[in-house]
């Protein structure tokens, strides 16, 4: 396909009778993601997992964005009948906020789209179309996160099946998609996810001179500390400074547009390394194990569906939710242990710290925003379906305490209603406080619609960190990151007072000296060619409190890429680095270090 | 004590080895406790403890009613407050509950409090300054000193910390902690909020943990403090918690979500077959908290039948999940769906005011 846009316009005339009527049944599949021309609709592939594919959204923060359009070819004339895969994102007595409806041939059609409290086909209505190629749109009518997964086409009055499973199976058969993606590419190393930890592990790996494959689903590299998401690095480099002032911020505010400076100098240096082969808007669907080594990662293209196979000896799973190694089998953990698992009491805090009961009340996920004071006047519109979430609370401006967890949600699972509720919470908080006298001028400059996720799965190595390696002081003949910054928890404020927002957190700050983290930590227990890196490395929730910020991370990476290096060397496995070569890998990090002429 | 407006009882006291005292206390000028203080009718020291920042050790009095139960733990205070060698003293009264949580404070009318320009504390501040005190996780507790100032912002006044300006007058403090502290008296309200949550807090509780018996901690289950409630849950044993359901039903409707949230993730089994406790429980579902809804969810498999009954005539209530989790309950065993149950679900479906009615129709189907 090379660098041009591969429009991924699916036409497929089913040849099958349909088992009632008889009737033949033409149909045409579009994906929203792969209109050629998105005007102010951005990709969305966030949540693939849980709703099945990327999608469109108008995320104009309240101003309708411009429309997205493609052209599609058809083999028949008639009367086309028009669905839309869309979901009401906010649902209420209230107007759906997403709302949108689809041009053909600058002909709307007769109903508007965005209705339905949840994923599925909404029926836009039909249209003649006498021309062999049509042009379709999108119009954004709200401004307010309209979303659009795919549009489909068809001279027959049959919507496509709605059920996950069914869809699914449909889709494929639709793309007419081959079990296997029809490309394989081979590397020395494979890593997955294009934060801190995996721009790392590629740069460290790189350096040693391995060809590296390093698949992200964003077209920025940074995860959260990318300008799309805005959280600086914190933390402390470790042994890795070199490497980690290539990729890391500046201690701006979160949220602060300076991300931008730092994004071009993370994605300048990725680039210049020769042997990194940089996939950006690829996001892994895959990933298979057998005999507990992963064979394979697969991965499509955001916008234009795509698929390649990447193979290596080794794999990085460095894509913060533990994707590789779930689907891999890898064992991994979610939610809070009990505090007599691992002794990780801190008696002061208790419950809000850690629980006595198991359970899955993990950190929250965070949408970080700015507004700014503009020279005149700026009208925000009424959002009751955003109030509903905000309540009373006003606010002209975000920070890392904009945090969502509760008991019911999963933040992977469930992270698609966690954003949504996040963004809810800014536009009613901001609603609110336009309606005081004095914020006439305020306007929305950016809010995010990625989520920036504390806490996830974490996958299980031959060490799992716990805040018991912190207090205890625990220094390992393996210990490849040091960190000294507080073991850093997060509860959510209306725990204790349930008046409160329910989209606020506080933070508790157990100090310390520093601590280690060591290399055993960093690859799967039951996968034995997989490193992870970044926050689904092996360690307890309390565990993960401190080590979870970017420098700490980026030092994960640059110390699993290190290690790759090695097992290339020897063709050993990650565990055997540990086992036979520990000294040499020690040495090798050792003289990482900055030297200061 | 010296003071001129005072509160006097004189009672004699037994506690080991320490005499009780006559006891004069000035009006606090807040407290949280006023019962308790009102009672008060002996004292006895406890020891001191240590405040690093001042190197200063500091009396710690326990206040007694006159049956010598524990009412309430005192300490008055004179400390300096310090920036660059230069030093004023602050006088104040600092009282804490039995669990050691801070729960008021007193001042000398005759030494009122001061900011760092010598003006008087005013109303409001004193108000601030309490506020601060019952902030258990204030942004002082994580700060050194020396960060919490901003030194970019320039104030009006000048004085300075280590070489650097500091606090004393307006926009000199971070954003971030001016909120929580009194503009003027950082230094004060760091050095008072350290001393309140500092190792006094272990001397109490250290004392409490010794004398702690089954009938202390039911005294304070069925206390009105939420704190000293939590503390009995705590400290009790799962298997005790049936001797108390009435109250814990009581505790679960009137409290924060965090106490309701320990209540029923500790609860054994069997306090939840109790026909009339699960009742309490679950129909207070609409009234409470969205994690503890999701917790009592979770519990339905062993909860009285009753509580499934009760669940449906409030569905309207639960989230996406909760609700999935609910008809997961009742899909499990085809006798959970009553005819009550379902005709509940029938006529929320035929309302269509709930969001999520789509799930419960493809249930029903």
């Amino acid at each position: 396909m090379g660098k041009t846009y591969f429009i991924k316009l699916i036409q497929f005339f089913l040849l099958c009778l349909l088992v009632n009527s008889g009737m033949a049944q033409d149909g045409i599949l579009l994906e929203a993601e792969s209109f050629p021309e998105k005007g102010g609709w951005l990709v969305d592939p966030q949540f693939v997992e849980q709703m099945g594919s990327p999608y469109l959204m108008a995320h104009g923060m309240g101003k309708a964005v411009t429309n997205a359009t493609t052209e599609v070819t058809l083999e028949k004339k008639g009367n086309y009948h028009v669905w839309a895969r869309t979901k009401n994102w906010a649902p209420g007595n209230w107007a759906p906020p997403g709302q949108f409806s689809i041009k053909v041939n600058a002909e709307k059609l007769e109903n508007t789209l965005g209705l339905k409290p949840y994923w599925n086909w909404e029926y836009a209505g039909q249209v003649d179309i006498q021309s062999p190629k049509a042009k379709l749109e999108l119009v954004d009518l709200t401004g307010f996160n309209g979303r659009c997964d795919a549009i489909y086409l068809s001279l027959a009055n049959e919507p496509p099946p709605s059920k996950a499973k069914a869809l699914a199976s449909w889709r494929k058969q639709m793309l007419q998609e081959p079990p296997a993606p029809a490309t394989t590419k081979e590397y020395d190393l494979v890593i997955t996810g294009g934060g801190i930890a995996g721009c790392a592990a590629a740069i460290a790996a790189a350096e040693e001179g391995l060809q590296v494959a390093l698949i992200h689903d964003r077209p920025l590299l940074g995860g959260n500390a990318s300008s799309e998401i805005r959280v600086h690095t914190l933390g402390i480099y470790g042994k890795f400074e070199r490497i980690l002032k290539k990729i890391d911020t500046e201690h701006y505010p979160n949220g602060s547009s300076k991300a931008k400076l730092d994004q071009q100098k993370r994605d300048d240096n990725v680039k210049s390394y020769k042997n990194i082969h940089l996939f950006l808007n690829w996001r892994a669907y895959d990933a298979v194990a057998k005999d507990d080594m992963v064979q394979y990662v697969d991965a499509r293209q955001t916008a234009t569906g795509e698929r390649m196979r990447f193979q290596a000896p080794l794999y990085v799973d460095a894509t913060g939710d533990g994707w590789i190694g779930y689907w891999a089998g890898a064992e991994y953990s979610y939610g809070r242990e009990s505090v007599y698992k691992y002794g990780e009491a801190w008696d002061k805090w208790g419950e809000l710290w850690s629980p006595e009961e198991p359970d899955n009340f993990v950190m929250g996920s965070s949408i970080l925003w700015q507004t700014e004071v503009g020279e005149t006047t700026f009208d925000f519109p009424e959002v009751p379906w955003a109030v509903a979430v905000a309540k009373e609370h006003e606010a002209v401006a975000g920070e890392w305490y904009w945090e969502f967890s509760r008991n019911d949600l999963h933040q992977i699972e469930d992270g698609e209603e966690i954003r949504d509720h996040m963004l809810r919470a800014i536009f009613g908080s901001f609603s609110n406080a336009k309606h005081q006298e004095g914020n006439e001028k305020y306007r929305l400059e950016w809010v995010s619609y990625l989520l920036g996720k504390r806490e996830s799965r974490r996958l299980v190595g031959d060490h799992i960190f716990t805040f018991k390696d912190v207090v205890d002081k625990m220094e390992f003949s393996d210990s490849v990151v040091v960190e000294k910054r507080a073991i850093d928890v997060h509860y959510q404020r209306n725990l204790q007072d349930e008046k409160l927002p329910d989209f606020l957190s506080e933070a508790l700050f157990y100090k310390t000296g520093r601590y280690y983290i060591p290399y055993r930590s960093l690859y799967s227990r039951n996968i034995n060619n997989l490193f992870m890196a970044g926050r689904n490395f092996s360690c307890s929730h309390i565990g993960l409190g401190g080590p979870r910020v970017m420098r700490t991370t980026g030092q994960m990476g640059a110390a699993v890429g290190f290690a790759a290096s090695l097992c290339k060397k020897y063709k050993v496995n990650p565990r055997t680095i540990y086992q036979k070569y520990l000294t040499e890998y020690m040495n090798l990090i050792e003289s990482q270090q900055w030297v200061n002429p | 004590m010296g003071k001129s407006v005072g509160l006097l009882l004189t009672l004699s006291l037994g506690l080991i080895g320490i005499y009780g005292m006559t006891v004069v206390l000035e009006k606090p000028l807040h407290m949280h406790m006023e019962k308790e203080w009102q009672e008060v009718a002996q004292q006895q020291e406890m020891g001191e403890f240590y405040n690093p920042d001042s190197s200063l050790s500091h009396p710690l009095v326990l206040l007694t009613n006159d049956q010598q139960e524990p009412l309430l733990f005192y300490a008055d205070i004179l400390t300096p407050v310090c920036i660059d060698g230069t030093c004023k003293p602050v006088y104040i009264e600092l009282y804490w509950n039995l669990i050691g949580n801070y729960v008021g404070y007193g001042i000398d009318q005759t030494q009122p409090l001061t900011k760092f320009d010598h003006d008087n504390f005013i109303a409001a501040d004193y108000e601030k300054l309490h506020q601060l005190l019952l902030d258990n996780n204030s942004v002082l507790s994580r700060r050194k000193l020396e960060d919490l100032f901003d030194a970019d912002v320039q104030p009006e006044k000048k004085v300075t910390y280590k070489g650097v300006e500091v606090d004393a007058v307006t926009g000199a403090t971070r954003k971030e902690i001016k909120d929580s502290v009194i503009e003027g008296a950082l230094y004060s309200c760091y050095t008072l909020w350290h001393l309140v949550h500092g190792q006094v807090r272990h001397k109490i509780e250290d004392y409490l943990r010794s004398i702690y018996s089954r009938e202390l901690g039911d005294s304070l289950l069925y206390s009105n403090y939420p704190d000293y409630q939590f503390y009995a849950l705590k400290n009790m044993e799962a298997v005790e918690y049936h001797r108390h359901l009435p109250q814990l039903a009581h505790i679960f409707k009137e409290r924060e979500p965090l106490i309701r949230n320990y209540i029923l993730k500790k609860l054994p089994k069997e306090a939840w077959k109790e026909a009339r406790f699960s009742e309490e429980l679950y129909s207070a579902f609409s009234k409470i908290d969205l994690n503890s809804r999701t917790l009592l969810l979770k519990n339905l498999s062993h909860a009285n039948l009753n509580a499934a009954t009760l669940l449906s005539e409030q569905v309207s209530k639960m989230t996406k999940n909760q609700l999935k989790m609910y008809l997961r309950f009742l899909e499990e065993d085809e006798s959970r769906l009553s005819p009550t149950i379902k005709a509940n679900l029938v006529q929320i479906v035929s309302k269509e005011e709930y969001t999520f009615t789509y799930l419960i129709s493809a249930f029903l189907e």
